[in-house]
């Protein structure tokens, strides 16, 4: 706690010194050429994302399609991300443009990202389709991007400072601020400080009759989820530059929580059954930078460099009935990458990026564990080749990914053989007309076994092979604007694809139940369709117009082809429905309402396809309101937000029950 | 209309008369009770471990009559009971009527009537293992610690048994013995208990405690081998112990205790899966390759012969089975019974062979079927 306080005051020092001279010029301009993306993403940002600022991107992620998000529930809970049930080590996570990394287990948290300082998220299946970018953009199955809000001041402004302060059901109190500085022409700062604490504790029920029940007869049960309290310090500063003909930004980023793991809800006697004492912290730490240039027409370039260390400290306490544990892993990462693009002619442009990456662990946990722990150490080379065509309506891009990895052991232990492998991608788009566009792509790509899959003490397996994946995709997007009609603009997008898992990692059990092992065994078949649709309308004229935001998904999932997926539904879909509306209508309306809603279709959990395996369909209604206030120069915020209004009881993954109608209150301050 | 009436009339005095007369021609005959339909005939009960944090241990009945097997018949009949069975089945035993299923995850020890399936009660027992029974009392190993907190040494703390009395149904005493202990067994006034130590790799315990039956106090360790499993006397006054091995340089194999002097020597069995039925040990031997591929073995052992014997499956159906988990053999036919929980988390299988190691059947059963109880109903009432 005490270096936590240290280091937010060095984050703001950093930024208070920095903060000399405040000469007003517009905001930084990218001067960089601009590639279009040939496929687009799914994007989350402006007042849309604004509505849902409460929330983690875990939860704004959900409203995209194509995306199954695993919620072991509540708000400390661990929340995954898993795009088109290829499996969430294959989603690449990129902060601000550079990939946050888990050498061990291969697995982001997103419930550790608030949206409060984030200013756009977006989803790409395969890869982003700009070719101007690091080898590693290019180096998951699809990938997550994540950018934090970068510093607009208003004409005569040289800082933007805001505070906000939100509370709520399940003793929530989140708070933060947010301190922007221009520091002279080409240079701007911004601060973040984020404080969130909650205990965690809601009601759930369960019910059943015999196996599978439906709640009719038999066993009733209400009790109080416990051990799921999560306190939350985050802090960011970061600085934005221009260059002649380029830009630059560094970032820090400090994260640190400690949280209960409250587990699965299990039959339990007498309250003797102590299993879900468990406790985890982390720590993380990390700087980035990145910088690009256009020094000729011909030619520019990106430079991206990174420097990361994460703690989780893991605790079963010794008042537990199961085995003790007070486990701690160190995690560092280094990465540089330096991406270049040649731009020949008006239609060809090629990239060539090369990446250098090297990961360490430490772990310090059971005498056997130490024993036979080798602490590895990972050097990964990437290099990729990107070529893009652009003519008036066809488009083609196409790339070649080379991974080269060698793993050392610390402790000179055997360590698993170097690995290169070669991972192709082409994607093709034409425009038939202006307002519609049909695209389609092919991506091979593979995530390496983690340093846990390996060399994790028993559990790891040496000779595990990647996990590899194929995707075919072809799509079509529709779009149209109008403009003396309530409906202002419809764009809607169909894509069916076909993915393919092979040599999937499982683990399973040794003939010794306590002993378990990874294995290359799994085949996955995936067939599906990702639908949206976005009308937006405008409800009367002029200032007195309304303006309604809508987005409306579909996703059709069949796995029957290979292994069961658990958790896969065949039928997902999600709904928001945003309308502002009120006086001044020049700096966004004051009045603002948002409707959610998610569905999410029958599914199984992990074991066999039968019913008492089978897991009703569920569905949350959302709704936030919100009202902004003018007072002299600040603009105040008040909103308030219910959560699950049907109090609907329902579970994402089994025996972890998710909370019923819940609240939330928010009042924010800009000066 | 007049004519049909004194019909009925007729027809109603007539048939009132017969049913008299036939029902008192019975009456010498013995008057069988009503029966109840839940009262189960000959057959056994098969619990499924289930996944831990899953609440899906599940127990099923296989009816020698209808050579069916009655899927979660725990659940279906007690609907009641929160949970169904719970998380994480380990153990499962009958004795006098009285069905035991030791229930890992949930911390308890679930009492059934075996006649109908019905449950009894529920006694408390945190993180219990395996159950034995003698007399009036069953005896519970437990890895979690009892009153003396720590064993010394690697600071890991040393599991007991907990000795509960059948008729109040409560625990009376606790003995403490090694780290995580698992199988144990009475012989004679002594009850053996085989010492783990499987949650402090590499500091595996290597010993079986013996406790006075009397005293319920330990009263010496037999060194043994390292990370010991099962436990499973002859009735003449030989125990066989598994080792599971440490992973390094003891694997797995089977040891033999004399109880008269408590003296150990080894067997050729090279198996901690272990059960004995007759003059007979079956043992299952899963070893891996570097790449963890799995080659199973299924081992006999002649006891009074000390000899090594064939393979008890011998038709190659064995090539069948997966995972191979359980194994019991049926007392009076000698058939063989051996569970294949494929990959641990789908529904298992239940595989039965003929004495002569040929199959005659398999179905499917729930999550890691392992724990056999053969019921006959004579027996039990």
């Amino acid at each position: 706690m005490k270096r936590t306080v240290i280091t937010l005051i060095l984050v703001f020092l950093c930024v208070a010194v920095a903060a000399q001279s405040v000469v007003p010029i517009d905001s930084i301009v990218v001067t960089a050429r601009r590639l279009h993306e040939i496929v687009p993403a799914q994007i989350l940002d402006g007042q849309q994302l604004t509505r849902l600022e409460t929330h983690s991107v875990a939860d704004a992620i959900r409203y995209f399609s194509g995306v199954q998000v695993k919620d072991y529930g509540g708000i400390g809970g661990l929340k995954t991300v898993n795009v088109r049930s290829l499996g969430s080590a294959h989603v690449g996570v990129f902060y601000d443009g550079l990939a946050i990394g888990n050498a061990q287990n291969g697995v982001v948290d997103l419930g550790r990202f608030s949206l409060a300082n984030v200013e756009s998220v977006s989803l790409y299946n395969g890869q982003r389709s700009d070719i101007f970018q690091s080898a590693r953009d290019f180096a998951s199955a699809a990938a997550v991007y994540l950018r934090s809000r970068r510093p607009i001041f208003e004409s005569g402004r040289g800082s933007n400072l805001s505070l906000r302060i939100a509370g709520g059901s399940f003793d929530l109190f989140d708070g933060s601020a947010l301190f922007e500085q221009r520091l002279g022409e080409n240079l701007s700062a911004s601060a973040n400080v984020q404080f969130l604490n909650t205990s965690g504790r809601y009601k759930y029920r369960y019910s059943g009759s015999g196996a599978g029940g439906n709640g009719s007869t038999g066993w009733d049960t209400t009790a109080v989820r416990r051990n799921g309290d999560i306190r939350i310090i985050r802090a960011e500063t970061s600085l934005f530059g221009s260059i002649h003909r380029g830009e630059w930004r560094a970032k820090a980023y400090f994260y640190e929580s400690d949280r209960g793991l409250p587990g699965a809800v299990i039959k339990e006697d007498n309250a003797i059954s102590l299993r879900n004492e468990d406790r985890q912290r982390d720590r993380n730490f990390f700087i980035q930078g990145s910088m690009n240039q256009e020094i000729s027409h011909l030619y520019s370039y990106r430079i991206q460099a990174k420097y990361a260390h994460d703690y989780t400290n893991y605790v079963m306490p010794p008042t537990t009935t199961l085995q003790t544990m007070d486990a701690h892993y160190r995690q560092q990462e280094a990465y540089i990458s330096m991406a270049n693009l040649f731009i020949v002619n008006h239609w060809l442009s090629a990239n060539l990026s090369l990446d250098g990456q090297y990961n360490t662990l430490k772990a310090d946990a059971s005498k056997l564990f130490n024993k036979n722990f080798p602490q590895p150490r990972r050097l990964t080379l990437l290099g990729a080749a990107a070529v893009s065509m652009r003519f008036t309506k066809f488009s083609a891009q196409t790339s070649l990914l080379y991974t080269h990895t060698h793993d050392t052991s610390a402790r000179e232990l055997p360590m698993a053989a170097d690995r290169n492998i070669l991972s192709p991608t082409l994607v093709l788009a034409y425009n038939l007309s202006n307002t519609l566009e049909i695209r389609a792509f092919y991506k091979d790509i593979f995530r390496l076994p983690t340093f846990n899959d390996l060399y994790y003490t028993q559990i790891g397996n040496r000779a595990l092979r990647p996990e590899y994946t194929t995707q075919y995709n072809v799509g079509a997007t529709w779009r149209k604007s109008w403009n003396q009609s309530p409906l202002v603009s419809l764009s809607t997008s169909l894509d069916a694809y076909y993915n393919r898992v092979h040599d999937k990692i499982v683990a399973t059990p040794t003939s010794n139940q306590l002993v378990w092992t990874m294995i290359n065994i799994g085949r996955v078949r995936i067939r599906g369709i990702d639908a949206s649709v976005t009308p937006q309308f405008r409800l009367g004229n002029g200032p007195r117009a309304a303006h309604i935001d809508t987005r409306i998904t579909y996703t059709f999932q069949d796995t029957s082809g290979g292994d069961s997926v658990p958790y896969a539904p065949r039928h997902s879909g999600s709904a928001i429905v945003g309308i502002t509306w009120g006086h001044p209508y020049d700096k966004g309306q004051p009045w603002s309402l948002n409707y959610s809603f998610i569905y999410t279709g029958e599914r199984y959990r992990l074991g066999s396809q039968t019913s008492a395996n089978l897991l009703e369909p569920w569905y949350t209604h959302d709704l936030a309101l919100s009202r902004d206030l003018s007072l002299r120069k600040a603009t105040i915020r008040l909103g308030v937000e219910v959560n699950n209004i049907f109090n609907q009881r329902y579970e994402v993954v089994r025996w972890y029950p998710m909370p019923g109608t819940n609240f939330k209150l928010l009042i924010s301050i800009s000066l | 209309m007049k004519q049909l009436l004194e019909f009925a009339k007729f027809f109603a005095i007539t048939a009132i008369i017969a049913t008299l007369g036939l029902t008192s021609c019975r009456q010498d005959d013995p008057v069988d009770p009503p029966i109840d339909p839940d009262l189960l005939g000959a057959g056994f009960y098969l619990l499924n471990e289930g996944m831990m944090g899953s609440n899906n241990a599940t127990l099923d009945f296989y009816d020698y009559n209808t050579n069916k097997l009655i899927h979660n018949i725990f659940e279906a009949r007690n609907p009641n009971e929160t949970m169904g069975l719970g998380d994480t089945g380990n153990d499962l035993e009958l004795y006098n009527g009285r069905l035991y299923a030791v229930i890992n995850g949930s911390s308890y020890l679930e009492v059934i009537d075996a006649t109908r399936a019905k449950h009894i009660a529920k006694i408390a027992i945190p993180n219990p293992r395996y159950v034995a029974f003698n007399g009036d009392f069953a005896y519970v190993t437990s890895y979690s610690t009892a009153s003396s907190p720590y064993d010394g040494g690697d600071g890991s703390p040393a599991g007991f048994v907990a000795k509960v009395d059948l008729n109040t149904l409560k625990v009376v005493d606790q003995c403490t013995v090694g780290r995580q202990p698992d199988e144990l067994a009475v012989v004679g006034n002594k009850l053996y208990v085989a010492n783990s130590g499987g949650y402090a790799d590499p500091d595996y315990e290597t010993t079986v405690s013996v406790i006075d039956l009397t005293t319920f106090s330990e009263i010496k360790r037999i060194e043994v081998a390292p990370n010991l499993y099962r436990v499973r006397p002859d009735g003449k006054g030989k125990l066989y112990v598994s080792s599971r091995g440490d992973y390094l340089m003891n694997p797995a194999a089977t040891f033999v205790i004399d109880t008269t002097t408590d003296a150990v020597s080894p067997t050729p069995i090279e198996s901690e899966n272990i059960t004995l039925a007759g003059d007979n040990i079956y043992a299952i031997s899963v070893t891996y390759d570097a790449e963890w591929n799995p080659t199973n073995a299924y081992l006999t052992y002649n006891i009074t012969t000390d000899r090594m014997g064939s393979s008890f499956i011998t038709d190659s159906t064995d090539t069948e089975i997966v995972s191979p988990y359980g194994i019991a053999i049926e007392p009076t036919t000698g058939e063989i019974f051996v569970t294949d929980a494929v990959d641990y988390f789908s529904d298992g299988k239940l595989n039965c062979y003929s004495s002569a190691g040929t199959l005659k059947w398999s179905v499917t059963a729930g999550v890691s079927p392992a724990h056999f109880a053969f019921f006959t109903p004579s027996a039990a009432r």
